[in-house]
């Protein structure tokens, strides 16, 4: 399992300070919940997706474009396609649950759902709407397992859809820190890549890493 | 039940509300209108009991996900396209639907769950429509691009077939300007593209062809009739004329209408001088440029074909008096060179209609057209006689000749060319001999006046 730890652990001027059990901690209760999602994905697209071992980083808001194109090397220039959930979760954190596929891996999906005829150039409204639907899936598929293994219910919101360069992507956050949680889904015919973020402020990740170190504990 | 129950009638959209147990809490007036199922049939009862119908696994697991984890689902047209049995204004077909699934917290802090239904009946029809739309204009694109590769194929083949033809070939508009000729009429023409490029395909004529070449060219032009044409091109470089061969015919589109020309450049020059050579040899008497035999007899027999009854025309025999002298003194060089005046004095004698010809030998035959009297039959003879007889310079000297001149007249003396030959033939022996005696005579005569003053000198 690869890990880092990007941030130093410092009183005052890091809030948030990770410890090596937690990042493994971590990177299992992702390992799980992005498991589940990509099983059900799989189902979707009826083929075999292929999961990387989960990387774990802490990161700044303001850091998290960089890291992103960092981390596509030479596809970095491509439009994503972010897919983003808000979940609520009462008494402890509240997170922007993102996923991220290339802007060319989305339609591609889309193209997968509707049939080898459609052009992955035209892509309606309505159609829009069933790549929303598959993120809404895997998002719900991952958020769900993790609202289960802390035993604590989750509010979820719909899905919202945007595509846009990795800069104006991650613009807005009102987050002040990222969990960055880079997995790749791979589907064997089609060089399709995905990513997992949980965009959440200090609270919500101490609160988050607690949850975590619970159900390790135990 | 919620706080407001006329909000939920107030939208423009199927609103459903379940208790945790997944039983229906509202049923709002969309709902009823669009399932025609009332408030009694709802109210109380699961999905699938108020709806009258099992419905989609889909959306009872999404309902689960809501009430039990509290996961909010959207479910999309395109995957779904209509999961509820609701139908607009009476018709039997499905409404295209598009569904939320959201979970909701009641006053008292128990689990709902909020399903909202939109109707894109009308949208996915649009989008539908578009994107037949544009499968249709891609085809068409596809299509088109095939055609250009295709044209591009065929233009290549052209090229290279034009290339490696062993002919000229041209494009001209409809005015016949040349619009595009290959490297073979370069090379037949001497011209550069430059020098005719635009410029009328048939200015490429030696002058003394251009009239002819015009007038067939004006026939492919307005009649759209096909021209095969053999003209002298005069080269640019040497000036030299040569003889080309042109084949025309007008280019049409699909509608058949004419667009231009297309036309063959052949160089026949060698084949060409050649048969006009034969032809001049056939026809003409390469010595002297008069008429041979076989052509004669054919202007012969045209004018007995064409003689009426009034009509008379006169055959003329012409020898020449010892003209096997002349060769044999001073040699066949000036043997030619009278032959040659005589058949130019003879021509400048006769009119144009008359028809010379020389038959071998220093035997001429005339054909008199036209002539009015025996008299004015004599008249002619006469002048022709005394043309010939003019002195001949031969370089070495001049030499003087007679001729006898034999005539039949048409009808007279025959109706056919064997007996009008012959009688002509007849009397031009006839004079000969009447010729030779009077020189005999004269002869003597000289001799009996040279002997007497040759004796009256001896005398003296």
């Amino acid at each position: 399992m690869n890990t880092n730890i990007p941030l130093k652990s410092s009183a005052e001027s890091d809030p948030v300070a990770l410890t090596e059990f937690q990042l493994d901690a971590l990177a299992e209760t992702f390992n799980m919940s992005l498991g589940e999602a990509a099983a059900i994905f799989s189902q979707i697209v009826s083929e075999e997706i292929k999961l990387s071992v989960p990387i774990v980083e802490l990161l700044c808001q303001k850091d998290l474009a960089a890291r992103m194109i960092a981390i596509r090397g030479n596809r970095s220039q491509e439009r994503l396609c972010g897919i983003t959930q808000h979940f609520t979760t009462k008494d402890s954190f509240n997170t922007d649950t993102m996923l991220i596929f290339s802007e060319h891996g989305s339609l591609e999906i889309i193209r997968r759902m509707l049939g080898s005829t459609a052009n992955v150039e035209s892509i309606t409204e309505l159609e829009q709407d069933a790549l929303a639907e598959i993120g809404n899936i895997i998002i719900n598929g991952c958020m769900s397992t993790i609202s289960n293994l802390f035993q604590k219910p989750s509010l979820g919101t719909l899905p919202r859809v945007a595509t846009n360069t990795a800069d104006a992507l991650f613009a807005s956050r009102s987050s002040d820190h990222v969990l960055l949680v880079k997995i790749g889904m791979h589907l064997a015919s089609q060089n399709i890549d995905g990513y997992v973020l949980f965009l959440m402020d200090v609270d919500s990740i101490r609160h988050f890493v607690k949850e975590v170190e619970q159900v390790f504990k135990a | 039940m919620i706080s407001a129950p006329y909000l939920a009638d107030a939208v423009s959209c199927g609103l459903v509300l379940l208790d945790c147990q997944g039983r229906v809490l509202v049923w709002n007036k969309w709902m009823m209108q669009y399932s025609a199922r009332n408030v009694d049939e709802t109210l109380g009862v699961s999905l699938d009991e108020a709806c009258g119908v099992r419905i989609e696994q889909r959306i009872h697991m999404a309902v689960r996900e809501a009430l039990d984890f509290g996961m909010a689902s959207l479910l999309s047209h395109v995957l779904h396209p209509s999961p509820f049995p609701l139908f607009s204004g009476g018709g039997t077909e499905r409404i295209k639907q598009s569904i939320t699934i959201n979970p909701v917290l009641s006053n008292s802090g128990e689990r709902r769950c909020l399903i909202q239904i939109n109707d894109v009946t009308t949208m996915a029809a649009r989008e539908k429509l578009l994107r037949e739309q544009t499968r249709q204009l891609r085809e068409e694109v596809d299509k088109l691009t095939e055609m250009q590769e295709q044209l591009r194929c065929n233009e290549s083949r052209f090229r290279e077939l034009t290339r490696q033809v062993p002919v000229g070939i041209f494009e001209t508009d409809l005015e016949g300007r040349i619009v595009f000729s290959n490297e073979r009429c370069q090379a037949i023409t001497g011209f550069e593209p430059e020098d005719y490029m635009g410029q009328p395909w048939h200015s490429i004529a030696a002058i003394e062809d251009r009239d002819r070449v015009n007038v067939d060219w004006q026939k492919l032009r307005n009649q759209g009739e096909r021209i095969q044409i053999e003209f002298r091109c005069a080269n640019k470089s040497s000036l030299r004329k040569f003889w080309v061969s042109t084949d025309s015919m007008p280019v049409r589109n699909k509608a058949g209408v004419v667009t231009g020309f297309i036309g063959t450049l052949t160089d026949i020059h060698d084949a060409k001088e050649a048969a006009l050579r034969n032809a001049q040899q056939a026809t003409f008497d390469t010595l002297t440029g008069l008429y041979n035999r076989t052509p004669f007899n054919e202007r012969l027999m045209n004018a007995l074909s064409n003689a009426g009854e009034s009509h008379q025309f006169a055959l003329m025999f012409i020898d020449l008096d010892d003209f096997k002298q002349i060769n044999d003194k001073y040699g066949h060089e000036s043997g030619d060179i009278v032959l040659k005046t005589t058949a130019r004095r003879l021509r400048q004698t006769l009119r144009a209609d008359d028809t010379v010809a020389r038959f071998g030998g220093d035997e001429f035959v005339v054909m008199l057209a036209e002539f009015r009297s025996d008299k004015d039959l004599q008249v002619i003879v006469s002048k022709i006689e005394r043309g010939i007889s003019q002195p001949i310079n031969i370089g070495i000297c001049h030499v003087h000749l007679k001729c006898s001149i034999g005539t039949a007249v048409y009808p007279q003396d025959g109706c056919d060319i064997t007996s009008l030959m012959r009688h002509s033939d007849q009397r031009m022996y006839d004079i000969k001999r009447v010729h030779h005696s009077t020189d005999h005579e004269e002869n003597v005569n000289l001799k009996q006046k040279a002997k007497k003053k040759v004796d009256a000198g001896a005398l003296m």
